[in-house]
């Protein structure tokens, strides 16, 4: 068996349906990716994420692994939780593969030293050589 | 686990994820340790539909603490990473991130988590992960 067996066999979905709920899926791990940046933004947790939607801390960690997906009466509660709107839009397959790859390319990179750090760095050389 | 710290990581090839799904393709790939990867295999085929979500998150660049975190727990452990199986057995894959011409994930170990937090064995175990290298095959 090669390596790439496995990916065959994990990615042929036995009927339409599975595909389907895996489709539903990924959109859902999106609006999980952007509910997280909202959440890092704000210094919010889990546990504070559950009790502002008035559910539990289990439900809240189904929702982020996938096992459960959001509905648009959670998607309404977290407009009013973090003061924000859902914007919608559909986009055609070949325009949004070309946008989302720039996207890709950008993000898959080594993350920069930041300008501070790299300062600090300078400084404690310098002060290593006096 | 083996203490070898040059090891060889099999690459997967990722085609039919982007295929079936119609889903951009991002420069990130993913590799299996070579001398684990029966062991590994062996989760992910009864894990399917979770494994999946981990392929769409990694190729997507996301990170998702129930399902593909980051662990670093030390600076020996930097740039280590896990895929998570929560279920009945609650099985980690610990696995490490390289930046060479675009990212690369590998999947190094499986492990089994008996507690919530990770306790000193397992954060050993990340730590050896953190100085391992491969040769991309």
């Amino acid at each position: 068996m090669t390596s790439n067996d496995i990916i065959k066999e994990a990615f042929s979905f036995e009927n339409e349906e599975e595909k389907i709920q895996f489709e539903a899926e990924m959109i859902h791990l999106d609006l999980i990716e952007e509910i997280s940046k909202l959440m890092e933004s704000k210094g919010m947790k889990r546990a504070d994420l559950a009790k502002a939607l008035g559910t539990t801390k289990g439900y809240v960690t189904q929702l982020f692994s996938g096992d459960r997906l959001l509905n648009m009466k959670t998607l309404a509660k977290l407009q009013t939780i973090f003061d924000v709107k859902v914007k919608i839009e559909f986009l055609e397959k070949k325009k949004h593969k070309k946008k989302d790859c720039e996207e890709q390319k950008i993000k898959a990179v080594k993350p920069v030293r930041s300008r501070k750090s790299y300062q600090k760095q300078i400084v404690d050389r310098r002060a290593l050589l006096k | 686990m083996s203490k070898l710290k040059r090891r060889v990581a099999e690459k997967y090839n990722l085609d039919p994820f982007f295929e079936t799904l119609n889903i951009t393709r991002s420069s990130t790939e993913i590799f299996v340790d070579a001398v684990n990867k029966k062991e590994i295999e062996a989760v992910l085929r009864k894990n399917f539909k979770k494994f999946r979500r981990v392929v769409y998150e990694i190729n997507k660049n996301h990170y998702n603490s129930d399902l593909y975190g980051k662990e670093d727990v030390s600076a020996k452990a930097k740039n280590v990473t896990a895929i998570k199986f929560k279920g009945k057995e609650n099985i980690r894959i610990g696995c490490k991130e390289f930046f060479r011409n675009g990212k690369k994930v590998v999947m190094i170990v499986k492990i089994i988590k008996k507690s919530q937090k990770n306790d000193k064995k397992i954060k050993k175990i990340y730590e050896t992960i953190g100085g391992y290298d491969y040769d991309f095959k």
